[in-house]
Parts: C-alpha cells; structure tokens; sequence
C-alpha cells in the first residue's frame, strides 16, 4: 500500500516529465531574453524547475507554458529583487547574437538580403528595452502575445502595442535608409 | 442584416492596417484572418505593406541566436534529477 507522500511523490514526477522537461528550450529562450545573458539564463531556468517540480502535483494540467512563464517571471523578480543595482542588467551590453546565413539565389540578392537584416538588427538594437523585450519574446522566441504577458507580467494588449510599434519603428528606418525590401533597394 | 454582415467582411485598409501585424502573428480569430487574408490578396497596397512587415518578422527571427546545446542538455539532466531525487539540496547535482 503506497504511502500518500509516494502517491503525491509519483504525481509530482509524471507532471514534471509531461509538462516542465519539453518546456525547457523555450524557458531556456526567454530566460535568456530577460536576463541577457546565458550564465544567468541558466540559473533562472534552474530556479523555474525547482518551483515547478515543487508545484507540479498540484497543477491541474492546463496551459502548462503559461504556468511556467509565470513560475519564471516570479522566479526572475526574487532573484533581480537580491541583487545590487549596478550587477542588474545594462541593456545596452547584452550579449551579440549569432546571425544565421540566408541562403539566396544571386550573389546581388545575397547583399541585398544581408543589408536588409543588418539594418533591421541595428534598428533593433536601437528600440528602448522594453520594445526590445517583447520583440525577443515574440519574434524571436516564438511566444504568443498571451504567453510573452505571462512572461513579463503585464497585459496582452500592452504586449501588443510595444511590439507593433517596435515594428513601426524598425520600419520606418528602413525606409529611412532606402532598405524598405529583402532583395530590393528603392532608390 | 445580410448587407451588414456582407460590409463586415469586406475590410477597409485602414481596418486591415490596424489588424496587420497581429494577423501576420497569427493572433486574430479564423473569420477575421480569412477577411484580411482576402483583402491582402485584392489590394496592391497592403499586399506590400504586408510583405514588409513578414520581411521584417523574418529578419528578427534570424537575429535570435543558436540555444547552446550544453546548456539545454544541463537543464535537461537538472530536470532529470530533480524527478530521481527530489529537490533536496544534499542531492544537489
Ligand atoms: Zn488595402
């Protein structure tokens, strides 16, 4: 006859495995995006399993990335809340990203195509952080407009409203710039 | 009421300017996306507007980096050995 501590022990294992251990890239991706750096990614994404295997016998098995972005979120205030002012994030030093190369067919095209997002990468760079931010949680990890609120802990449509006008802004130095199309310099 | 619904699917371009991004996000319910869909495929303006827009998603999306696969794979032994062993710090990894 197992005992309830082992009842609740197997529960706590099976959610862990059915809805935390596939979440782990994404977590892994917006730790990352909210951090800015992997070290400390690494160490939030700990903290959000730790939280979840803790509070997974007792949840009930729906939306479990929005559970855990909010689990991370927590996480991520506890841990920039001990912290000394100047050890918190400078948005401005945050780590390069790699760009991936996009294969083309000309080697014109190639330019074109790599102007294109060079220019959008500087753009980006040059958003106020909390545009960047949901841009990052977005665009690039794939998050939906619900889970990028969970994420950060404000509404949907603020989520929203910082990313379509992020992505105006980005626009609008593009065509500054007469890049206003991969492949295509308007003159 | 069947003019007023035939109106209702027949978007405006402000009205498909206002819903753009978030239909190319995939965020607007199916009988909306349909209408926009419709209206981008029949207006040369923001069928244009459109595909920089998508140009620009896509070119963000290059900008996310590679996740380090180490790194996955420690978070993954973590999450393993959480569930073998608990979360009893003694047990640490
Ligand atoms: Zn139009």
């Amino acid at each position: 006859m197992p005992s309830g501590e082992q009842v609740q022990r197997v529960e706590r294992e099976r959610a862990f495995a059915q809805y935390v251990v596939p979440e782990i890239d994404v977590l892994l991706r917006v730790a990352t995006s909210l951090t800015g750096n992997l070290a400390d990614a690494e160490d939030l994404v700990q903290d959000t399993l730790i939280r979840a295997y803790r509070a997974a016998d007792r949840f009930d098995g729906r939306h479990p990335r929005a559970w855990l972005l909010t689990i991370l979120r927590n996480a991520q205030r506890n841990r920039v809340r001990g912290r000394r002012p100047e050890l918190l994030r400078d948005p401005d030093t945050e780590g390069h990203r790699i760009e991936e190369a996009n294969p083309s067919p000309s080697a014109e095209g190639e330019a074109l195509a790599a102007e294109f997002d060079a220019v959008v990468a500087e753009a980006f760079a040059k958003l106020p952080r909390h545009m960047r931010e949901v841009v990052e949680l977005v665009d690039f990890d794939g998050l939906s407009y619900r889970e990028a609120a969970d994420a950060l802990g404000v509404p949907p449509g603020t989520v929203m409203s910082r990313l379509h006008r992020a992505r105006q802004r980005i626009r609008r130095y593009l065509d500054d710039r007469g890049v206003s199309h991969r492949g295509q310099v308007s003159t | 009421m069947i003019r007023f619904r035939r109106r209702r699917t027949m978007l405006t371009c402000r009205e498909v300017g206002r819903v753009l991004q978030a239909h190319l996000d995939g965020e607007i319910e199916h009988q909306k996306a349909q209408a926009v869909a419709t209206h981008l495929n029949g207006c040369a303006g923001c069928g244009l507007e459109a595909d920089v827009y998508s140009e620009i998603k896509a070119a963000l999306r290059r900008q996310a980096g590679e996740l380090a696969p180490d790194a996955v794979e420690r978070l993954r032994r973590f999450g393993e050995h959480l569930s073998a062993h608990g979360d009893d710090p003694l047990s640490a990894p």
